[in-house]
């Protein structure tokens, strides 16, 4: 069966803009307050994220928003901010079969007192009840909340033994060493603190400004090793990534060079980015140079933020998209399938239209559900825009984010007007999280934004085809298993494959499921399932436009991989 | 693909696009105003200058030429203080008055790439170029922007009609290994990439891509060597019209930069004069005055490197690096004990300045005190981030101990650094044999060891170092024969390489291994671990 993708994308005509955002009518009524009083302290610039998770496990989305506030240490109720908030899903179809967006606070019911400078989020299973837990990532104490599976959430931290005194980004929660329990990587960002605080300028105007990640040493990033009895035990030393002091933002875990082992990828900040391969025992070495993803095409260190993997040209091997600092590209290194890869950003027509902004939460994603890898980009400044400062602004680092459309040729087109005014309204923005909030198939967006109200994106757009989404789960039939992709067998060359992820992007977590577009076919499907432990399986049957739950065990057991 | 061209203009800002697109009219004759607010006194001043001079030159109708040179001149004064928007204005109105002349296509040119605009660039460097098909500096940074684009064979073009006009032009022939690169032409890249390399030296940005091209052809070794060597200077285009407009900067950040990209290429007296221009423009500045009194200093001017450095601890007391410089002069000049009050004064300021540590430690070592320098190398080495300074201040450590004469702990400080690194650095693991090998009494378990580990290390690393440690485990085990011949080839080694006549604890060993017995001590005093201020630095 021949899928015909791209004929089948169908953008609507220009009026009706393609993703909408409904925050205010769906009642998620959130803004970071970054705690700014004039002194620009560095961390003011950096936060905050944004998960997207079922943590009722109802079958829809929920939204975790991080809050900053205060900075520590300094005068004042930091719980004045009101803190992290938990928004449940609660939408609902209208007797029209229209999507009613509802999300309800329910911070305070499930019992989440999350008061810290909030830098960021991670989702996961640590404890693999199937219920998603919470980890936390501040400036100052990170925090792990875990999910009792009622509706509420416990404080484990100090007994989980995960956390981290610094000042952290980003995490990921995956299986790294196959024992079938996530271990938590957490991306560290610089040795900061209030106290030693240092006063940066414009280096042409003199104007107070927000510092260059180079005034702060870097840190080691930090991995925790699941003991399977709720408690972490620090390997960082063991696996070698307390060797290496660099300014950590974003972060994944995915199997890079198909050696069947989880990799690590870092996008450091102004430092070249790392990528730590898997040899196996929880050792590590960093092989981002040699692969060709430590720095650009030029060999430039770059101000790496948000970093998400995907196949964007159907390789079958997952490609990075690095955000980048204004005056840079973001950065697209193209996989070769052995885990070496070779900048393409230029070729791929996603360097020029870049050079303005300042990129931070990023994901791959099939807006328009052609087969192929979108890019969703958040933006906004880190050091003053003259023209906004010149207009009066109290907070000039607005910019506009950027939605990129893969034309299934290798080559990238902007479609941030089409995408409608929510994309071209200017904001600080930080997290990005995709997920299918109304389980239509069609992926949403959710940003969020430094003293701006954060923006839940609906995704509009008016697509002719059919789709199919999954959500593989582990053989305890509770756990994403994250880690493991699955492809289309009826599908004609390139292979279309898609992998299971929570984290990426910056600071945010992601919806787990896949979604794969069928074209105008609606017959149901087959797929192929490569679980983390390499074994493959097989799911037949597969009705279109409707979510998947694949176990691992329950599919029929094929041998030899693709 | 050169993602930044060589505008060195550092924050690039995004300024109101003014008048972008349309013709202008050389009568229309509004000056283009900026909010000087905020920017330098010295800035300011030349930008009222520029504009004042312009003023003049318009009042005086009927002479376009003189009108076209004042709107360039203010132009150049916007640009270089990254007014972009205005200089854009600016050059547009010299254009318009003289639009044959291809400086000003050129300007225009720039002002788009530091704007981040690079097809806007692109169509001004195509009109420079029908006005003067020959400009060297405008092919290069069009084939440049056509890389950047994603246009690779429309940029090898112009990499090419450059290198025909400018055979010894590194730009050029980086491009054309750049253009190799993109198209997986590995071998060309790299040949290109080699030239380029050998005519520009300090292009550290080819390393990069001349180690891509070999992970290309497969040499890894190769590719590694090169991407070790990566930095942040592209192949150099002499541009004479660029330089002149940027010499006219009165930022005083502009000069510090200056400064710095002089010094990377050795040009240290040129790099002095233009942080001496810093500091002129900013009598207070920082950065200008730390790298002034580095660069003095290494020039061999220390009075005035020590005025400069004493000028910033007036500014700032607790400026630590300043203070560590200090300490560095006194050094230098033969005073340690105001060395150590000022390292003191270093780290009071900020505990974490890990040179003035160092240099702390170092000066403790080289004086004889060491059980105070094993205290700050400790320090040293558990705050360490990197494997490489692990292991240089664990070594340090245990020679520190061991020169307080505590040979279990110099022992166990070594262990312990060297499980830590998990890496095979060659001094550290024969750190350890050799103190297996002569720490305690009757210890055959330890003994054994120490040959152990000296025999996996020589097997990995022949050499001087490995043999000497080997033989010392050998006669220590009580195998002399052995150790003679490995002392033998120590010998050998070390006349190979001119190291003899400073060590004769070499010979000493070796009769000491003929007459059946093991080394007296782990280290002789005349061991370059002792006798060398610092080791592996």
């Amino acid at each position: 069966m021949t899928i015909l993708l791209g004929a089948l994308t169908a953008p609507a005509a220009a009026q009706e803009p393609w993703f909408v955002d409904v925050a205010s009518e769906a009642g998620v009524d959130f803004t970071y307050r970054n705690g700014m009083a004039g002194r620009f302290w560095f961390p003011e610039i950096m936060g905050g994220g944004v998960a997207l998770l079922d943590y009722d496990n109802d079958g829809r989305l929920d939204i975790y928003l991080v809050q900053g506030g205060l900075m520590p240490g300094t005068a004042g109720d930091q719980k004045a901010a009101g803190g992290d908030r938990l928004f449940r899903n609660e939408s609902f179809r209208d007797e029209d079969g229209r999507w009613v967006p509802r999300f309800r606070d329910v911070t305070r019911a499930a019992g989440i007192e999350a008061h810290g400078y909030g830098m960021g989020v991670a989702t996961g299973d640590y404890d693999a009840d199937g219920f998603t837990d919470l980890y936390l990532l501040n400036l100052g104490d990170n925090q792990l909340w875990r999910n009792n599976g009622d509706g509420t959430f416990s404080d484990v931290t100090g007994t989980a033994g995960v956390n981290d005194p610094g000042w952290s980004v980003s995490a990921s929660f995956a299986d790294l060493d196959g024992d079938g329990r996530e271990e938590l990587v957490v991306a560290n960002y610089a040795d900061y603190t209030v106290a030693r605080n240092k006063e940066c300028r414009s280096a042409l105007t003199s104007q107070l400004d927000y510092c260059s990640p180079s005034t702060y040493a870097g840190v080691p990033d930090r991995l925790f090793h699941n003991l399977g009895d709720g408690r972490f035990e620090d390997a960082t030393a063991r696996a070698g990534l307390g060797d290496v002091a660099r300014h950590g933002l974003g972060v994944i875990v995915a199997d890079l060079d198909y050696d069947g082992r989880p990799d690590i990828y870092v996008a450091n900040d102004g430092d070249p980015n790392s990528l730590w391969l898997n040899e196996g025992g929880l050792r590590f070495r960093d092989e981002a140079f040699l692969a060709g993803s430590a720095v650009n095409a030029d060999g430039m260190t770059e101000a790496g933020m948000g970093v998400d993997a995907g196949d964007y040209n159907r390789s079958g091997a997952k490609d990075l998209f690095v955000t980048h600092m204004r005056a840079e590209t973001n950065t697209l290194y193209r996989n070769e399938g052995d885990g070496w890869f070779t900048d393409v950003t230029s070729s791929a027509g996603l360097g020029v239209p870049s050079l303005s902004y300042t990129g931070f939460g990023t994901a791959w994603t099939d807006v328009n559900l052609d087969g192929w890898l979108d890019l969703v980009i958040g933006n906004g400044a880190v050091t003053l825009e003259r023209d906004l400062v010149e207009a009066g602004s109290d907070f000039p680092y607005h910019q506009r984010n950027q939605l990129f459309l893969n034309e299934g040729n290798g080559r990238f087109r902007e479609a941030s007007e089409a995408a409608g005014p929510a994309f071209a309204v200017p904001n600080v923005t930080r997290g990005a999280a995709v997920g299918d909030l109304d389980n239509d198939g069609r992926p949403d967006v959710v940003f969020s934004n430094i003293e701006g109200p954060a923006q839940v994106l609906m995704n509009r757009m008016e697509i002719a085809g059919h789709w199919l989404g999954l959500e593989l789960v582990d053989a305890s039939g509770r756990r994403h298993a994250t880690g493991s992709f699955a492809w289309l067998l009826d599908a004609d060359a390139p292979p279309y494959l898609r992998h299971a992820r929570a984290d990426g992007s910056y600071a945010s977590a992601q919806d787990p499921r896949l979604r794969f577009a069928l074209g105008d076919s609606a017959a149901p499907r087959a797929v192929r399932v490569r679980w983390p432990d390499g074994s493959d399986e097989e799911f037949r049957g597969l009705a279109a436009d409707r979510y998947h739950t694949l176990t691992q065990g329950e599919g029929v057991a094929v041998e030899g991989a693709r | 693909m050169n993602k930044r061209p060589g505008i060195m203009l550092g924050a690039l800002w995004c300024v109101l696009l003014l008048g972008a697109g349309g013709p202008v009219r050389a009568s229309d004759a509004t000056i283009p105003t900026a909010d000087l607010g905020g920017f330098p006194a010295p800035v300011q001043a030349a930008i009222t200058a520029a504009r004042s001079s312009l003023e003049e030159a318009l009042a005086e109708p009927g002479q376009p030429d003189r009108q076209a040179l004042a709107w360039g001149q203010y132009g150049d004064v916007l640009f270089v203080h990254e007014l972009l928007a205005q200089a854009r204005e600016a050059y547009a109105r010299a254009r318009a008055l003289q639009p044959d002349n291809q400086s000003w296509a050129y300007l225009q040119a720039l002002v788009e790439v530091g704007a981040n605009d690079p097809a806007a660039a692109t169509a001004f460097l195509d009109e420079v170029l029908e006005l003067a098909p020959d400009d060297v500096p405008a092919l290069l940074r069009r084939g440049r922007m056509r890389l950047e684009a994603g246009q690779p064979d429309l940029a090898a073009r112009d990499f090419e009609r450059a290198r025909g006009l400018a055979p010894q032009a590194p730009a050029a022939l980086a491009g054309l290994g750049q253009v190799a690169l993109a198209g997986e032409r590995y071998a060309a890249a790299a040949e290109y990439l080699e030239q380029a390399l050998a005519l520009d030296p300090a292009a550290s940005q080819l390393h990069h891509s001349l180690g891509m091209a070999y992970r290309g052809l497969g040499e890894i070794e190769r590719a590694r060597y090169h991407l070790e060597r990566r930095g942040n200077r592209p192949a150099s285009i002499v541009d004479p019209l660029f330089d002149a407009v940027r010499s006219k900067s009165r930022s005083s950040q502009f000069y510090v930069e200056m400064g710095l990209d002089l010094a990377a290429t050795g040009r240290l007296e040129d790099a002095a004069l233009a942080m001496q221009r810093a500091i002129q423009l900013d009598p207070d500045s920082r950065p200008a005055l730390l790298n002034a009194g580095e660069l003095l200093a290494r020039l061999g001017n220390t009075a005035a490197s020590r005025m400069v450095f004493e000028r910033l601890v007036s500014l700032d007391p607790d400026d630590s690096r300043a203070w560590f410089y200090l300490g560095q002069l006194d050094e230098l000049e033969g005073e340690p004990e105001t060395a150590l009050e000022r390292y003191g004064r270093a780290l009071a300021a900020d505990a974490e300045e890990s040179d003035a540590r160092l240099a702390l430690a170092d000066l403790m070592f080289s004086r004889g005190d060491f059980r105070a320098a094993a205290v700050e190398y400790q320090r040293l080495r558990d705050g360490a981030g990197r494997v490489e300074e692990q292991t240089l201040y664990g070594l340090l450590l245990g020679a520190s101990l061991l020169g307080a004469g505590d040979c279990e702990r110099a022992l166990a400080a070594a262990e312990q650094t060297l499980q830590t690194t998990g890496q095979a650095a060659v001094e550290l693991t024969a750190m350890v044999v050799r103190l297996r090998a002569t720490c305690g009494r009757n210890e055959p378990a330890r003994r054994q060891a120490a040959v152990v580990l000296a025999e996996a290390l020589y097997q990995q690393v022949p050499g001087q170092v490995s043999a000497e440690a080997l033989a010392m485990a050998y006669a220590a085990a009580g195998s002399f024969d052995e150790a003679v011949e490995l002392q033998m080839q120590a010998i050998f080694e070390a006349l190979k390489s001119g190291g003899l006549e400073g060590r004769p604890d070499l010979r000493e060993n070796l009769q000491r291994y003929e007459s059946g017995q093991g080394a007296a001590a782990a280290y002789a005093p005349e061991h370059p671990l002792f006798s060398a201020r610092r080791l592996g630095s």
